[in-house]
């Protein structure tokens, strides 16, 4: 067992449900600081629920969710497929410093720091150049990166990634994957990455939830790797392109 | 009437330079306003509410009507007192409405916006005892009037509050604008800045709808956004840029309407912006080009 001050978030016998039918039930997991953890399932099997239930955006019907040694406001998030417009006229860096939009407080600009820190997100992921470029007129990847530059930038302790490789090409995809392992190594986040991708999950994550509707395995990836679920999946889809 | 006129004539010059300082207080207001409902699709908003504006007027003459017969005095212009808690309602319903219900924004507007309407134009005439005309609450005054002292007051602190707040919030308005979900998923309040929008949204309205008329403000809102739009392309370049042509073409419109016999301030302005948004259109196609 960790020490308590360790675990950032707790969730017990959590159920949520969606549109009034239980979208997912019998939840209990925690997530530890340094951990990666792998949210795997099919389309429809409650992951995205499972997001909005860590966000506090809905609460649980039955069970808990805890943050224990780190706070909602910790998290730093990257939706699924951004609905931003691709006509929306704003600069990479507008759409970057809505990270710091929690440490305005009481304030109504961003100091001097806010914005070096945005632009030191930029920088960590290579998107310095693109500063003052269109956001909408990024390529998948290059948007990809400066909402992971965004989500940082709230990210105290947590990354929290919403199928963050979702219509990206192969050599993009596992520089993503690169990077988010290179964030969760050296700035010690914690990141809770919700995937279809059942064998990068199982090579980068340290620990693999997958669920569907209700929790078929919660454990480390070495555990994961020896499961039937993964046998199952790497028999089963011979379609993944590597 | 020519221009000489306009700056020989004392009586032409106070009235002329009355609603040039009304006509750019309400410019700014409305265009800053109009980026972000132009960006959230919610570019018939600023049409709807004027409807609901008047019939919210309708109410007030209504209402006068009635306490004239009481009291047989004369009442002070009370109607922004009306006006504005009707508008604003109205403003924070339609743009709240989307979260929780069957109703998208779109026909909230349509359905709010006629029912106002028609309401207010039968109010209207039996308010004023005949089939009214309401050609001129409709496109704003026939004649040029000097602005009265308390239409300036009004319109002075009016827009102070909305130019004042939209500035101070411009990062919060941005937030809300370009991604709701990511605000709301870092736990910012994005539902209590929606309300600010719509309450400065609904003040920009009732300020606008006198001088301009109720149908044309909304092109106010809408035309100055989407013809920024076309030139700049990040969201601050874009809020500066609609603010100076919204400016241009209000100066631009007042002065066509006071030197054409017969124009009136709202269509004027409104056709001026027109102008402004087809050449900007061409100038971007070309500087793309």
């Amino acid at each position: 067992m960790t020490d308590s001050n360790d675990v950032y978030i707790r969730c017990r016998g959590a159920a949520f449900s969606y549109n009034g039918k239980t979208a997912l039930s019998n939840v209990s997991f925690e997530l530890s600081r340094g951990d990666y953890l792998c949210v795997l399932g099919e389309n429809g099997t409650g992951k995205s629920t499972l997001v909005k239930g860590l966000l506090g955006l809905i609460k649980p019907d039955v069970g808990t969710v805890e943050y224990i040694g780190a706070s909602r406001s910790d998290i730093g998030y990257l939706p699924q497929t951004s609905g931003i417009p691709s006509d929306f006229p704003s600069s990479v860096y507008e759409a970057v410093l809505q990270g710091q939009l929690k440490k305005l407080g009481r304030r109504f600009f961003y100091s001097k720091e806010d914005k070096a820190d945005a632009e030191n997100n930029m920088r960590l992921l290579g998107i310095e150049n693109l500063k003052n470029k269109s956001f909408g007129l990024l390529s998948g990847g290059q948007k990809q990166r400066a909402l992971l530059a965004r989500a940082l930038c709230a990210a105290n302790k947590i990354l929290l990634l919403d199928e963050p490789v979702a219509g990206l090409d192969p050599l993009v995809t596992s520089e993503m994957y690169e990077i988010i392992s290179k964030l969760n190594r050296e700035r010690g986040l914690s990141v809770v990455m919700v995937s279809h991708d059942t064998k990068s999950a199982a090579k980068f994550a340290t620990h693999i939830l997958h669920i569907k509707n209700e929790p078929v395995f919660f454990g480390t990836s070495e555990e994961y790797m020896k499961t039937e679920l993964y046998n199952e999946f790497l028999g089963g889809c011979g379609h993944e392109h590597h | 009437m020519s221009i000489t006129d306009i700056f020989t004539n004392p009586l032409i010059l106070s009235m002329f330079l009355g609603a040039l300082f009304i006509g750019i207080l309400i410019s700014l207001s409305a265009s800053l306003l109009g980026v972000t409902l132009v960006l959230k699709k919610y570019s018939m908003l600023g049409d709807g509410l004027a409807h609901i504006g008047f019939g919210s007027m309708a109410v007030a003459a209504l209402s006068e009507k009635i306490l004239r017969n009481k009291f047989d005095g004369t009442l002070g212009d009370y109607s922004l007192l009306i006006s504005v808690p009707i508008v604003i309602a109205a403003a924070v319903f339609i743009l709240r409405q989307n979260e929780h219900s069957k109703l998208n924004g779109d026909s909230a507007v349509a359905l709010v916006s006629t029912s106002a309407l028609a309401l207010g134009y039968i109010i209207y005439s039996y308010a004023t005892g005949q089939a009214s005309d309401v050609c001129s609450s409709m496109f704003g005054s026939a004649s040029l009037l000097t602005p009265s002292t308390a239409d300036i007051v009004t319109t002075v602190i009016l827009s102070a509050i909305v130019i004042s707040v939209f500035v101070c919030c411009f990062n919060r308005i941005f937030a809300v604008t370009f991604d709701e979900t990511f605000s709301k998923a870092i736990g910012f309040n994005a539902d209590r800045y929606k309300t600010v929008i719509a309450v400065l949204i609904a003040l920009t309205i009732v300020m606008g709808m006198k001088m301009l008329g109720t149908v044309m403000i909304s092109g106010l809102i809408v035309f100055p956004a989407l013809s920024s739009m076309r030139i700049c392309r990040t969201f601050k370049s874009v809020v500066v840029c609609s603010a100076v042509i919204s400016v241009i073409c209000s100066v631009l419109g007042i002065l066509s309407a006071f030197l054409i016999n017969g124009l009136t301030i709202g269509p004027a302005v409104v056709v001026v912006n027109l102008v402004f948004y087809i050449a900007l259109g061409v100038f971007g196609k070309i500087k793309k080009a």
